[in-house]
Formats: C-alpha cells, structure tokens, sequence
C-alpha cells in the first residue's frame, strides 16, 4: 500500500537477555496518529528507536515506506530528514552550545545552505517564542523551555514523522496544554505521529489509534483511541489505570482511577 | 496495600529539631566542596554578561589574543618582566570588571601546587650556585642557591601569569563563545564538539552528585563511620560511571537522529572588527616583546 510508512513484522528486541519488545507486528500509515500507551519499562522507548533506525531488531523485520528498515538506510540523509525523534529526555537532546545552534544542527547536518538554515532557524525559534533565549546554553533552561528547544531542533528539519517519546512528562499544565495545540496545528500538516506515552489524556486528545504494550512487552489492542479508552479491562490489565477506594459520606466503593477518571461507575 | 503497625507509633518528640548534632563526615563534606568548587569555575555566567574590555571582543579574537599572552609569558626569561605581565593581566582583570577574589580563587589552586612542586628547585642538589642557607646531613651539603630560588620563582610566577590569564578568559567568556573561538583558531570540529560534550556533561554529571550527595544528607540520621562513607562513595562512583555511559550511548543516538555522520557542520562566522584586531596587535606586540626579553 502506497500509505504505508512503517511495517513490523515479528518484531522482537532484547538488552542482553531481558526481553524489551516481543512478536510485535504493526502498521503506521501516513498522516494518521498513533499512540503507543504502556507502563514504564513496557518497552515504548525502545519501540520508538526501533522505528527511527536506531536500535535493529533482534529477530522479526521492520519496513519503512516499503524497504528493509537497515543501518543503511537509516543512515541516509533522505531517512533522517523524514524522520524525526524528540526524546524523552531533553539533556541528551541538547548536546549543542546555544539553543541558536542546537536548533540550527539538523538542518546544517543535513547539507542545507547556510541562508536557509539561518532562515529556518530563525522562523522556527519565532514559531515556539525562542529567540529571547537564543544565545544561552540549552542546559541553563527551565524544563519547559528545555522540551520547546528540543521539539523546535527537530522540527528544523521539517520531517514529515515524528516519533515522540513521553513528551508530556516533567512538563508543567501550560506547557502540556501548549504541547497538545502544536501537535493538532501540526497534524493539519498532515505529518504522521507516533507518541510514546502513558498520559491516556494525551492519546485521547490527540491521537485517532492507540496500541497498548503490556508489562509482557506485546501489543494487547490496537484500535481506535476512543475505544481503547473505554476498555476498563484492558486498561486494568496493562495497568494504565487501576481501582481506587475512597469515601462519599458514609459511603465507601471502589472505582477506576487513572489521568481520566471514571466518575459515572459510582452507584 | 498493608501498612505496618509500627508506621502509626511516634518515632520522635514532636516540637523542634533536637538531638544528633554533626552527622556530615569527611567524605560527604569534601564531595560537597568539591561539587561547589567545580560548578563555579566552570560557569562563567557572572562576569561574562558583564560589559568589559575582554567581553567586548569577538570571541576568536579573544581566544586567540589570549593564547598569544600564554605563549609570551612562557617566552619571558626575566621575573621582572614577568612581574610586568601580572600586572598586564591585572589591568585586564580591572577593565573587564573582574573581581580580584574572584580571580584569585582560580588562580592560587594551580600556584600553590605549582609552589610544592617547585620547592626541590630551590636547593643546590637540583639547581647548583651561590649558598644562601644550608646544612650538613651524613656528610651530605644541602643549602638553598640563589639560582635555585630564581628558578624556582620565576616557574611559579611564570605559571601564575599563564593561569590568570585562562582564567580571564575563562570567567569572560561564555561557553558557547569560548568554542566558538577555538573554532575560529582552526581547532577541528571534532576536538571542539567533544571538549563541549564533556564541558556539558561534566555539568549533568556534577548536579547527579550534587543530589546523590544531598539525598545520602537528608536520609542521615547520625554520623556515619569513614568506612561506610567510602563505601558509599565508591558505589556513587560505580553509579556514575555507569549513568555517563547511558548518557553518551542516548545523546549518540541524538545525534544520530538528526543526522550527524561523524563529521560536525557549523555555520560560518562574522567578521572580526576594528577592536579585534587592535587587542590582536596589543597582545602581538607584547609577544614580540616578550622574545626579547
């Protein structure tokens, strides 16, 4: 199929003998985003490094727009300007001196001119209110500041799939609700998403299909956001949420408690 | 979830802190020093935003400037001249708003080492002349020269004036300008991008001993033994060997990413302006000078 990005067939990786991903098979086509939901340690990372050309499975096959996803076709530059991977962690992301130069980078990687690289550049630390921090060292930001950096170095690039890991995580209420605006803005440019996370607000708000990881490291659903949130088993099961007691009165009951509650099962 | 009972019962008197007393040893205060004392030499953000002579030059040019003095104090043979250089440095020091202590406290570290390394120098076993003071042990005549105290004070002040001026440099210059100016001097990319990446996570690396230091502190009830602390150490030690390799194993692949090959792609710099290359011909000029004498 013509739409099709990325193919995983079997796909299974370990480090060293730990098992991190099992028989996983999947599909991401173009335009459409998808959330892969699991708790810490389920393997959402290192699916993610997987699809960006960074890890090679251990058994099973990974295809990118219909080719055999190798080391030499991640190396092209024609892979690294499609593709893009925002980590979750912005201290590993931002290894350059100035936030200038960290989001020029991957541009100036990538072999464009210096006028283009300096425009894009300069628009893209406009579009994310950067340019008043330009010429501090990434390191001495706030956290916010820090994931906007980071986002906006990738961006740079303009690759048409993103591959975000956690990109909620240590992020204040503005910045998360900043966060979920540039991600619907930047679906409207029909780039294709894959958003690592175990924010099930965050699936939900952006994400039109959600795979679920479980702690056994295989895909247990995959389907459509809205149906995977209203899977109270399922999402028990992976531990994406989990039953609460508490006290209404001189009532005591239990009910599922999670990002999302689930208020309308009290009785 | 089942909580023990023992969670319930009061552990301490209620009301203010009391009991105990010191409970930082010898390892945990010196880490603590230590962490303190390399964060602030390796961040420049005072004196860098300050508006000085050395800030006011371009960054190449400053670098390069300031490699030209190095050079001249290590050409200088005279103490005197030398003395002259200090003073140069502390004219620097004063036009670039600068505080003396400031500086003083970067510089005495490599003197005083420098000074114990020297102290042999100063007797006639390593440096032959004219006696100022000696004594007779089994036999053997140890005195002191005139020509081993030369030596010895010139090396010392020599390595002064050289430190002071890095440290100028250094407490000048903002990071990022101070690899852009070992680019401009033509240091290839690779050696700029990995003294970066280790100036940079030196940084991660401190503030994880900083807070591994400070949780040990808070969980501290009372003072530990020097056997448990150098225990201790050598598992944060072990730690962090094993959190740098993770952090350089994900910034690779960071980098990776966004497509770097090996080869680092910067963006070419401005050109230098008058001022630049007025501090380029004072610095030349005291190095001609400084051949001569």
């Amino acid at each position: 199929m013509n739409d099709e990005i990325y193919r995983l067939e079997g796909v299974e990786y370990h480090y060293g003998k730990v098992p991190a991903l099992k028989a996983i098979d999947l599909t991401v086509t173009k335009g459409e985003c998808l959330s892969v939901l699991g708790t810490n340690g389920s393997g959402k990372s290192t699916l993610l490094k997987v699809l960006d050309g960074l890890y090679f499975p251990s058994a099973g096959r990974v295809s990118f727009c219909g080719e055999p996803l190798t080391e030499e076709c991640a190396s092209r530059s024609s892979f690294r300007a499609r593709v893009g991977f925002i980590f979750e962690d912005p201290d590993v992301q931002l290894f350059s001196p100035t936030v200038h130069d960290e989001v020029a980078f991957g541009p100036l990687q990538l072999g464009l001119a210096a006028e283009e690289v300096l425009t894009r550049t300069g628009e893209v630390m406009d579009m994310f209110g950067l340019s008043h921090v330009s010429d501090r060292p990434p390191h001495t930001l706030s956290a916010g500041e820090k994931k906007k950096v980071a986002i906006a170095s990738v961006l740079a690039v303009n690759p048409e799939i993103l591959l975000l890991d956690e990109p909620t995580n240590g992020l204040d209420p503005r910045t998360q609700v900043w966060l979920i605006k540039l991600l619907e803005e930047l679906k409207r440019l029909e780039k294709t998403f894959v958003i690592a996370t175990h924010d099930l607000s965050l699936a939900e708000d952006v994400a039109e299909r959600t795979v679920v990881l479980d702690e056994s490291h295989r895909i247990v659903a995959d389907g459509k956001s809205i149906e995977i949130m209203g899977n109270k088993e399922l999402l028990l099961s992976a531990n994406l949420i989990h039953e609460h007691a508490h006290r209404h009165g001189e009532t005591v009951h239990s009910h599922s408690h999670g990002p999302f509650s689930v208020h309308d099962e009290h009785e | 979830m089942k909580i023990p009972a023992w969670f319930g019962a009061e552990t301490t008197p209620p009301g203010p802190a009391r009991g105990g007393g010191q409970t930082e040893g010898f390892v945990e205060k010196n880490l603590g020093a230590v962490t303190g004392f390399m964060k602030e030499v390796l961040e420049s953000h005072e004196y860098s935003h300050r508006k000085g002579m050395l800030q006011a030059i371009e960054a190449r040019a400053r670098t390069g400037g300031i490699i030209i003095l190095v050079v001249s104090a290590a050409f200088m043979e005279k103490i005197l001249s030398l003395l002259v250089l200090a003073l140069v440095a502390a004219a620097i020091m004063r036009l670039s708003q600068v505080d003396g202590p400031s500086l003083l406290k970067r510089v005495l570290p490599p003197a005083l080492f420098t000074g114990i390394l020297v102290i042999p120098a100063f007797f006639s076993f390593i440096t032959p002349g004219s006696e100022i003071v000696g004594f007779t042990v089994a036999g053997y005549r140890i005195a002191m020269t005139v020509e081993g105290v030369e030596v010895g004070l010139r090396l010392l002040v020599r390595v002064s004036v050289m430190v002071s001026f890095v440290a100028l440099l250094f407490l000048t210059t903002k990071e990022a300008d101070l690899f852009r100016g070992l680019k401009g001097l033509s240091v290839p990319g690779f050696f700029i991008t990995a003294l970066f990446m280790t100036f940079r996570y030196i940084l991660i690396l401190l503030k994880t001993v900083e807070d591994s230091t400070l949780s040990r502190k808070s969980r501290t009830i009372s003072r530990t033994a020097l056997k448990g602390s150098q225990g201790w150490f050598a598992g944060r030690v072990a730690f962090l060997l094993q959190r740098s390799i993770n952090i350089s194993e994900e910034v690779t692949m960071a980098m990776a990413s966004r497509g770097f090959k090996g080869k680092i792609k910067t963006l070419e710099e401005k050109n230098l302006s008058g001022r630049d290359y007025l501090w380029l011909g004072f610095t030349s000029f005291l190095f001609f000078i400084a051949l001569g004498v």
